[in-house]
């Protein structure tokens, strides 16, 4: 048994009311939405695939194609946004060469905007996959971004 | 699990022993569980969120580090948040027989001096913010009491009483305080009608943003004929710069279990439904883990307590769309659908979730119901207002000194949040305007800062009070920066099912874009056209208000319309003389090199970001204007002043 069947076992009935939870599931095990999973689903659920694709394609949280190794995620609320998000946002996607809710093409960064992550009091605030950065300039993402890609080339 | 040892102990003798008056040996475990007595030393570290990204995470690991090196014994304990974020990391340390002791910013570099100077019974007073208040303990000395410190003293914490202070994950810790008390009593003594009623009577209104009669909600899905009803908490809490649901869960989850348990049984629901986003992963995994403690306790489930009520509650974790807030949408999404609004009436509590009669709830409203069905609603309405009872929970950012989330009663000024709660401006700086009630609500000016946080007070004034995001901003802020970033939010959110809402936001967000950015070309970008964007703006926002279908839609014109009536110079500085006063829309700024300033020093030209500048050694430097991104460097480095910027 593979671990799409084994997470669709774990939902003992097939209510339509299934669907976001086991997707948040397969999301969680393979760290995104492989297509095989999609018709898997749609299988067990007995809903098209096309209308899986409708509804998950309607939140943030899903994603259809692998992570990156180094998810950069800016924080776009409002203190952060007046303390100058928005200026280091710009300057990640010129260090990276990607713009917002892309992965480089060596799939080492990706990068997105995310609502508040409640540390207003240390805005603005960025955070690497687990790791947050607080009080955050110019200078220090590029010096974060710089050691990132000097270790990942060691 | 060593804490679930007494839970038996306690429901027996406590939670369901309504007399009041506990034996000594419930009175002893109490104490225990309350920490009044202690065997052992005890650190607590506030793991919130807030907590872990200021650097709790690394605080954690000294403090283990420091136990493991000096060979002190001492138990360690993660809570939630006091609700002072610009204080975090926390750390508190509590030694047998004294108060507890907080320590702000206490990064992983200071962990073994202040553990040292407690454990030595020293406190030598760098980092500390204060003793929690208890008679029975002897307090240190030349420190001061938590809660005469301002930004606690003018508050009324009635549901953050014990955020920061509890292990959230610890069941007995809230039996210990009479967790679960109110809700035994409710079901055993109680019939529903009665519940709802002492609802009405205590003046609950929903937090969410509505301002609607709790009680009144509920009755309305009691008397609907059909068997199966549900109830649903709004946990789902997505505007930008507010995060006091996630404060409260994080904090306290049993608290918001008990008062969905109370509300079920009021409304006649059986099953119940969280819906928390999924980004609050912290606030997830402690309201799963005390999900799971309560049923094993068997306050959730079948037959609870032998009163016939039956209730499961299952925790569903939304995956991430603004608009999802709004109760139609949120019941879509529940249902496993695309989460778009539908038009009401019909109202959920008539026709919901599976179309079936559902009470959707805020999680602060649900929060204050434990206390309400504990202390009668005659002393909750002792708080607040005429019209509006109670305690309210607002998320304090922006540029005041202390930041964080507060609760306050009804009544209460901003100007008191301001300066007293938040202790005033930062660096000096003047109070431009507060924007209060998330994307989708008001700019107040400083003029105006002597309203009270009144639902009746507000509607009289036009405005918003949303569900509690409380921006204050200084006068380095641009007004139209900010309404430009909230409808950009909207217009993202926006979920697309209704044109006024889909098409409108984009419309606002290009007009605001056109009058704070500087065009590529000059065709079709004169001050006539920008001036004629403003009319449009009003007639706009006008339309989408009265067309809308959802909340998002029907409010989402209420920042521009507020900013547009208080603070139309600013829009017409950026019009016609192209121009922000504070300097934030970088776009509509040029530099120049003076040549009679410029020294030739070069240091511009190798700091420019983006090879803008040229020129070389003791010439005159030139920039490139279509290569430059106004970023500022420029002037900030040049030593002779020689930058200017118009």
């Amino acid at each position: 048994m593979d671990k799409i069947e084994m997470i669709l076992e774990k939902f003992h009935n097939n209510d339509r009311e299934n669907l976001l939870p086991i997707l948040q599931e397969v999301q969680r095990e393979e760290g995104y939405i492989p297509e095989a999973a999609v018709v898997k689903v749609g299988r067990y659920l007995n809903i098209p695939t096309s209308k899986i694709y409708a509804v998950s394609t309607f939140y943030d949280q899903f994603r259809f194609s692998p992570g990156a190794k180094y998810n950069i995620k800016v924080c776009n609320g409002t203190a952060c946004h007046m303390e100058g998000s928005s200026v280091l946002l710009n300057k990640i996607k010129n260090l990276i060469g990607i713009d917002e809710s892309e992965i480089t093409s060596n799939r080492l960064f990706s990068l997105n905007t995310t609502p508040c992550m409640g540390a207003c009091g240390k805005s603005p605030v960025i955070r690497i996959n687990d790791a947050f950065y607080t009080h955050v300039t110019s200078e220090k993402i590029s010096e974060l971004i710089a050691s990132i890609k000097e270790k990942e080339s060691l | 699990m060593a804490e679930d040892l007494h839970t038996q102990f306690l429901l027996k003798n406590m939670v369901t022993n309504f007399t009041g008056e506990y034996s000594p040996e419930v009175q002893q475990l109490r104490h225990e569980l309350l920490r009044t007595t202690l065997h052992k030393p005890v650190i607590f570290v506030g793991t919130g969120t807030c907590g872990i990204a200021a650097g709790a995470g690394q605080t954690l690991k000294a403090v283990y580090q420091y136990l493991e090196n000096s060979g002190e014994k001492a138990d360690v304990v993660e809570v939630g948040c006091i609700g002072l974020c610009s204080a975090e990391p926390l750390l508190d340390v509590q030694l047998p027989g004294k108060a507890r002791v907080s320590f702000q910013k206490a990064t992983e570099d200071l962990v073994p001096r202040l553990l040292d100077e407690c454990f030595h019974n020293h406190i030598s007073g760098t980092n500390v913010l204060g003793q929690f208040q208890n008679e029975n303990l002897e307090y240190w000395e030349h420190v001061p009491i938590i809660n005469d410190l301002p930004f606690f003293k003018n508050q009324q914490r009635l549901l953050l009483y014990d955020c920061g202070e509890i292990a959230p994950e610890s069941l007995d810790e809230y039996l210990a305080r009479e967790g679960y008390v109110a809700f035994v009593k409710t079901i055993l003594n109680y019939p529903p009608d009665e519940v709802c009623n002492t609802m009405v009577l205590s003046g609950l209104r929903g937090r969410g943003g509505g301002g609607f009669l709790t009680g009144s909600k509920w009755k309305m899905t009691r008397s609907t004929g059909s068997e199966q009803k549900y109830l649903v908490c709004n946990a789902d809490e997505s505007d930008p710069g507010a995060y006091m649901d996630r404060t409260l869960v994080e904090g306290n989850p049993h608290r918001l279990i008990e008062g969905i348990a109370i509300a079920a049984y009021a409304c006649g629901a059986s099953k119940a439904y969280i819906y928390i986003r999924s980004e609050y992963s912290i606030a997830v995994r402690r309201l799963k883990a005390a999900l799971d403690r309560a049923k094993a306790a068997g306050l959730l489930g079948a037959d609870i307590f032998g009163s016939g009520f039956n209730l499961q509650i299952f925790l569903r974790e939304g995956p991430g769309a603004f608009v999802c807030g709004e109760e139609t949408a949120l019941l879509k999404s529940l249902e496993g659908r695309r989460g778009m609004p539908r038009s009401k009436p019909p109202y959920p509590t008539v026709k919901g979730l599976f179309g079936k009669p559902t009470v959707v709830n805020n999680v602060e409203t649900l929060a204050s119901v434990p206390l309400i069905m504990l202390n009668g609603p005659n002393w909750y309405k002792t708080f607040g207002t005429e019209s509006s009872k109670g305690t309210k929970l607002f998320a304090l950012t922006g540029d005041t000194k202390h930041t964080g989330i507060i609760e306050v009663s009804f009544g209460t000024s901003l100007e008191t949040i301001i300066w007293e709660i938040g202790g005033g401006l930062k660096n000096g700086k003047n109070l431009k305007a507060i924007q209060i009630g998330g994307p989708s609500g008001s700019l107040i000016p400083q003029e105006h800062t002597d309203i009270k946080i009144d639902y009746d007070d507000f509607k009289k004034e036009n405005l918003i009070m949303g569900s509690g995001g409380l921006v204050v901003m200084d006068d380095t802020k641009c007004i139209v920066d900010i309404v430009k970033y909230f409808i950009g939010f909207l217009e993202k959110e926006s979920c697309g099912k209704c044109i006024p809402c889909r098409e409108g936001t984009n419309r606002m967000y290009k007009i605001l874009q056109a009058i704070t950015e500087r065009p590529a070309d000059t065709k079709n970008h004169e001050s006539l056209v920008r001036f004629r964007g403003i009319l449009q703006l009003e007639s706009l926002a006008e339309v989408i208000k009265e067309t809308s279908l959802c909340g998002l839609g029907k409010t989402a014109p209420t920042p521009v319309l507020t900013a547009l009536k208080w603070f139309r110079e600013e829009f017409d500085e950026h019009i016609y003389e192209r121009k922000c006063r504070a300097n934030v829309c970088k776009d509509l700024k040029t530099y120049l090199i003076s040549a009679e300033r410029c020294t030739g020093c070069t240091v511009c030209m190798k700091k420019c970001p983006e090879d803008a500048i040229t020129g070389s050694a003791r010439e005159i430097h030139f920039i490139n204007q279509d290569k430059c991104t106004r970023c500022g460097i420029c002037f900030e480095v040049c030593k002779f002043s020689a930058i200017d910027m118009i």
